[in-house]
């Protein structure tokens, strides 16, 4: 007797299981009905199949808002962080295409004088003062800049070298003031001497060419290079163009107001001339 | 009082089950806290408490979820079985023996899901089936048998929730 009663928890598992599996395959086939066992079942549990599952959509409402808010705090986030990354590159971009734009530029010059022997350096520092206009570049006499050499852009004269150290050397710019240059306009061929000012090239970015003789022919609109006298500057580089006179009476010297061609405010990349040889005048 | 007990429990092992664990799912696989309750009920309550929830439980999952009813109820009432026969017979054991009791479940589960599956001509290929489904469905359910364990622990040491049975006919 002991023995069956031992046995009845497992036959009432087995028979379950026997009734399970019968009504597994009953409502497993595809059918187009509800089966009784399952309609008995499901008017019991409709209620609780109600609430649970109000219930569990409440939860799963409440789960689904955390992770999509966690999921948009962290697309924020690495949007964010992506931004940020395509601005660098931008201005990164930006700025290396402007470079290569200016040193195309200093390439052409150089491609254009092939007699000359030029060095590129970098602007490394400007003179922080008001009244001095020099430049420091990355070039010095162990990369072959000497004392007195002519610096140039693209755009026209820059000044001359001043100081040379290791690998770097002082500028002295072409606005300074304690700065001359021997200067010829192109067309009228007038002679005068290119003399910086500081004051007048802060406030409206000229330069003044003096000694011009009361006779010059020299207007506005006309080109002004270096003359090679002095055997410093190259004759025939550009130094800018002549923005206004300066007639006074009785001066012995006529004066003309100078538009430098090279923007000393923007300057990043210069060309040291090695070698003085004449350049052939550019014309217009 | 206990079968409002249990009834809650099972309610709210339901809903975290259909509702929380989906988000917490790791590739595809979420674990079966039913199960994994279950077994605690079983190995703490003994039978016929395990044998009755494991029908009910399954028998509500079938109803709510189900394709077919009664493949959760034979799976949950197996499963049940299973852990109250363990009722009283292991007493030093602190955690082993329910990671082990866990281990069997998930594997009737499958085994009998399976079978299902083939019965019903159901193209399931066994291979990818242990490794992609029953092996981490096991492993995640594992990190649940701890916390659950020592919950059906302190639950069933309460007066309460003491076994009414008087007779041992569901001992072994």
């Amino acid at each position: 007797m002991a023995r069956i009663s031992n046995k009845i928890p497992f036959i009432i598992v087995v028979i379950l299981s026997v009734g399970l599996i019968v009504a597994m395959m009953v409502t497993g086939m595809p059918r187009d009905t509800m089966s009784q066992v399952e309609g008995f079942f499901g008017r019991i549990f409709m209620p609780v199949e109600k609430l649970t599952y109000n219930v569990s959509s409440f939860f799963s409402n409440m789960f689904a808002s955390w992770e999509e808010n966690r999921y948009v705090k962290e697309e924020y986030r690495r949007l964010r962080d992506l931004t940020v990354e395509l601005q660098d590159q931008l201005v990164d971009k930006d700025e290396l295409s402007q470079e290569n734009e200016r040193l195309k530029a200093l390439l052409d010059f150089k491609e254009e004088n092939p007699d000359l022997t030029v060095y590129g350096a970098r602007v490394i520092g400007k003179s922080p003062g008001n009244w001095f206009n020099t430049l420091t570049i990355d070039r010095g006499s162990e990369d072959g800049v000497a004392v007195d050499m002519a610096v140039v852009t693209e755009k026209g004269l820059v000044g001359r070298v001043i100081e040379v150290g290791g690998h770097w050397s002082k500028v002295l710019s072409i606005i300074d003031s304690q700065c001359a240059v021997s200067a010829i306009a192109q067309r009228s061929r007038d002679n005068g001497t290119l003399q910086g000012d500081t004051t007048l090239y802060d406030g409206e970015g000229l330069c003044r060419m003096v000694y011009l003789p009361q006779d010059a022919t020299v207007r506005e609109g006309d080109i002004v290079i270096t003359s090679g006298l002095g055997d410093i500057f190259p004759k025939g580089l550009p130094i800018g163009t002549v923005v206004g006179l300066e007639n006074e009476p009785f001066a012995v010297y006529k004066t003309a107001l100078i538009q430098p061609g090279v923007d000393f405010k923007h300057l990043e990349e210069v060309l040291v001339i090695g070698d003085a040889f004449s350049l052939p005048e550019q014309t217009e | 009082m206990k079968v409002l007990i249990v009834s809650a429990i099972v309610s709210l092992g339901l809903v975290l089950q259909s509702s929380l664990l989906p988000f917490l799912e790791v590739r595809g696989v979420k674990p079966d806290l039913l199960l994994v309750m279950l077994v605690g009920m079983g190995f703490w309550g003994g039978n016929p408490l395990g044998i009755t929830v494991g029908l009910l439980t399954g028998l509500l999952m079938d109803v709510l979820y189900g394709q077919a009813l009664g493949l959760h109820a034979l799976q949950y009432m197996i499963i049940g079985f299973g852990a109250g026969l363990f009722y009283n017979r292991i007493t030093y054991a602190r955690l082993l023996y329910p990671m082990m009791l866990t281990v069997g479940a998930c594997l009737i589960k499958n085994i009998l899901l399976y079978l299902y599956l083939f019965f019903s001509q159901t193209d399931a290929a066994a291979g990818a089936f242990i490794s992609q489904v029953v092996f981490p469905e096991m492993g995640y359910s594992l990190i649940l048998t701890y916390p659950v364990y020592f919950l059906m622990k302190w639950l069933f040491s309460k007066k309460v929730m003491e076994r009414r049975v008087r007779s041992n006919l569901f001992d072994f």
